[in-house]
């Protein structure tokens, strides 16, 4: 309940604090007013001495926001700036006020904020009287004749008699004006020429005034021409790189490409040597297979009896059969029938022919009713 | 309802400045509890909420701030819509990283009252002066020493201490949302066991500090020792030196070592916290402490700086 009411309590004191902010904005004296920029004081503006008083910044990335804080604190002004473009504000502070203005650019930002205090009546008055001085001056100073010209002699003699007419004028003026003020001539035009000629130096401090507000804005106007000629430098030397880069990049694509190719030939080569090889290597395997084919119709069975000597053990005899790679087969009264495979070019005739010379046997024959010396 | 009124009017396209001016006053209520609700809100998702009186205060805190952005920020954004406006204040603000200085001891009144006096020395000059005698005890005089200022600058310090002594530090101690009683607790605290007080704020500073130093430009870096001789040496740099000693205890001890020679009171660089601000002179000061502090309450005495300088 306590935490509550002090809740209120503190919530109705910022409420009240914030009712105040526009009337303590108008009454505080500046002091130094301090300058942010995205929440990071760049700077004071001294506004205690009465002139003006700048303060400017650049910085590497765009301005956000701005906020201009009197010595207390207090809030006088705050803008949030544009993405890119230049932006201009007056926020007052009292009797005075403070105009910033703000470029932004996709990289860059520039503020300028100047203090200006307000216009006293005595400055006022001397603003006026040097105003009319420089009027006064400004007819002599446009007598002079223009270079170029007076060398000419009609044209030097016409200014020559312009200057002389506007010096008298002049010096009219001037009488007429002293002439008044001493009081010679108090008449209804007088007065008239009095007014018509306060009404000449009021439009005369206008021009002047307007004249250099011209040259602020031609000053404003070169510095960003100057501001855009360094972007466009800037972009112009980005767009060289890129173009360096592009063309570093085509020349390693284009050797890329040259090694590719080369690889792409040797490929081609070896698939056409890997092909040759294959073909090769397929008719060396049909040959083999041919001649294991003649190999193997080459081989042909042939059964014959054999009788062994009296005596000879049978381990003898299954060394012998195993010899000549026989199949052995029944037994019939001494005669063991025997089967070999005989290959090419060697026939029944000679191996029966090497198989008689061996120790143990007997007899040989190849039909069962031949006679033994078959 | 009605808030939601008054928001459905804020939501409203705005034409004028005048009429952008009525309107806000009328809706100052709302405005607050919209930007309090949202800073809330933002607590919340990040997992900085507590249900408790400090975090309210640091909610509605910091949508005071909001507003008062807003408020005159809003006055060149005409033709707007206010409630959008303010939104997008607000998510500016907090789309960026770490916006608010939070840690939970800094709910605690010693840690509101670190936190929203730097908070405060960052957006004004007399807050940023009476830094150095909140923390350390330095005078307008000692600061100037401090400082090596020229007559100029000293001339500025002295106005910074006298506008703050007179409204600048109540108006903080209000917009913070330290009540009497937090800082009557505080004082006995202090006057019973300062060396406890001192301490715990000894613990807090380092992170309130490094939070506010943010606020400083890019170019304001923490310098060597022979860095700080040569800026001492050649006298320059008034602007950095005020910024950046203020919110960096290891550079103010730096400086503190360059400058002792040059100091007629050498009360070092320990934190010696001082609540309420400088008295003006003795007798202002044991008029001040019978008056009870301006305030029309009764409170113990505030410890009084020797040098009424």
């Amino acid at each position: 309940m306590e935490q509550n009411g002090q809740l209120s309590g503190y919530r109705q004191h910022l409420v009240e604090a914030l009712r105040q902010h526009p009337r303590r904005r108008y009454r505080e004296e500046p002091g130094s007013l301090q300058v942010f920029v995205n929440q990071e004081c760049i700077g004071t503006l001294d506004c205690g001495w009465g002139g003006t008083s700048l303060v400017s910044v650049s910085q590497d990335k765009p301005i956000r926001v701005i906020e201009l804080r009197t010595a207390s604190g207090v809030l006088a002004g705050s803008l949030c700036a544009r993405d890119i473009g230049v932006q201009t504000a007056r926020f007052p502070v009292g009797p005075h006020a403070i105009e910033v203005s703000i470029c932004n650019q996709l990289d860059r930002g520039t503020l300028r904020a100047e203090f200006r205090p307000a216009v006293s009546f005595i400055q006022r008055v001397r603003r006026v009287a040097s105003a009319t001085l420089a009027a006064v001056r400004r007819p002599g100073w446009m007598m002079r004749p223009l270079p170029g010209i007076a060398h000419r002699t009609g044209w030097g003699r016409a200014a020559v008699l312009s200057q002389t007419a506007l010096a008298l004028a002049v010096l009219f003026l001037v009488v007429d004006r002293l002439a008044d003020r001493t009081g010679t001539w108090k008449t209804v035009t007088t007065s008239a020429a009095e007014k018509a000629f306060v009404r000449q130096e009021h439009r005369l401090a206008k021009l002047v005034e307007q004249q250099a507000s011209v040259i602020q804005a031609i000053k404003v106007q070169q510095r960003d021409v100057a501001r855009l000629d360094r972007a466009v430098a800037a972009a112009d030397r980005q767009s060289r790189k890129r173009h360096e880069a592009e063309a570093l990049l085509l020349s390693r694509l284009s050797s890329e490409a040259a090694d590719r190719e080369r690889m792409w030939n040797e490929i081609q080569s070896l698939t056409a040597a890997k092909e040759a090889l294959s073909k090769d290597v397929a008719v060396l395997e049909s040959r083999a297979v041919v001649a294991e084919a003649r190999r193997e119709n080459s081989v042909q069975p042939f059964r014959f009896w054999v009788s062994f000597h009296d005596g000879t053990s049978d381990k003898s005899i299954e060394e012998l059969i195993q010899g000549i790679h026989g199949r052995k087969g029944p037994v019939d009264a001494g005669w063991y029938s025997v089967e070999v495979n005989l290959s090419q070019p060697q026939s029944p005739a000679t191996f029966v022919e090497s198989l008689r010379k061996t120790k143990i046997v007997k007899a040989v024959k190849t039909n069962l009713t031949t006679t033994q010396g078959q | 309802m009605a808030q939601r009124v008054d928001l459905a009017n804020l939501s409203a396209l705005v034409s004028t400045v005048e009429e952008f001016d009525r309107l806000t006053a009328d809706t100052l209520p709302d405005l607050l509890d919209h930007a309090a609700g949202q800073t809330r809100r933002y607590l919340r998702e990040t997992g900085q909420w507590a249900d408790d009186i400090g975090h309210e205060k640091l909610a509605l805190r910091w949508g005071y701030e909001l507003v008062e952005r807003f408020l005159v920020c809003g006055r060149s954004e005409v033709p707007c819509r206010p409630l959008f406006l303010l939104d997008s204040l607000i998510a500016k603000f907090f789309s960026q990283p770490n916006p608010l200085c939070y840690h939970k001891d800094l709910c605690s009144p010693l840690g509101r009252f670190l936190d929203g006096l730097t908070s405060r020395a960052v957006l004004s000059r007399d807050a940023l002066t009476a830094l150095y005698y909140h923390l350390y005890g330095f005078g307008q005089g000692g600061v100037v020493q401090l400082l090596g200022l020229g007559p100029a600058e000293s001339q500025r310090v002295y106005k910074n201490f006298e506008r703050w002594r007179r409204t600048g530090w109540q108006r903080a101690v209000t917009e913070i949302g330290m009540t009497e009683a937090e800082l009557r607790e505080l004082e006995i605290i202090q006057n019973r066991d300062p060396q406890r007080l001192n301490q715990e704020a000894d613990r807090l500073i380092p992170m309130v500090q490094e939070h506010y130093r943010r606020s400083e430009p890019e170019h304001f870096p923490c310098l060597s020792r022979r860095q700080w001789e040569d800026l001492f040496h050649h006298g320059y740099g008034y602007d950095y030196q005020v910024w950046h000693l203020a919110l960096c205890r290891d550079c103010m001890a730096e400086a503190y070592a360059i400058r002792l020679d040059g100091l007629t009171e050498t009360r070092g660089v320990q934190i010696d916290l001082h609540l309420r601000p400088l008295l003006k002179g003795r007798v202002a000061s044991f008029l001040w402490v019978q008056r009870g502090g301006g305030n029309g309450t009764e409170r113990p005495a505030q410890r009084i700086s020797t040098a009424s300088r």
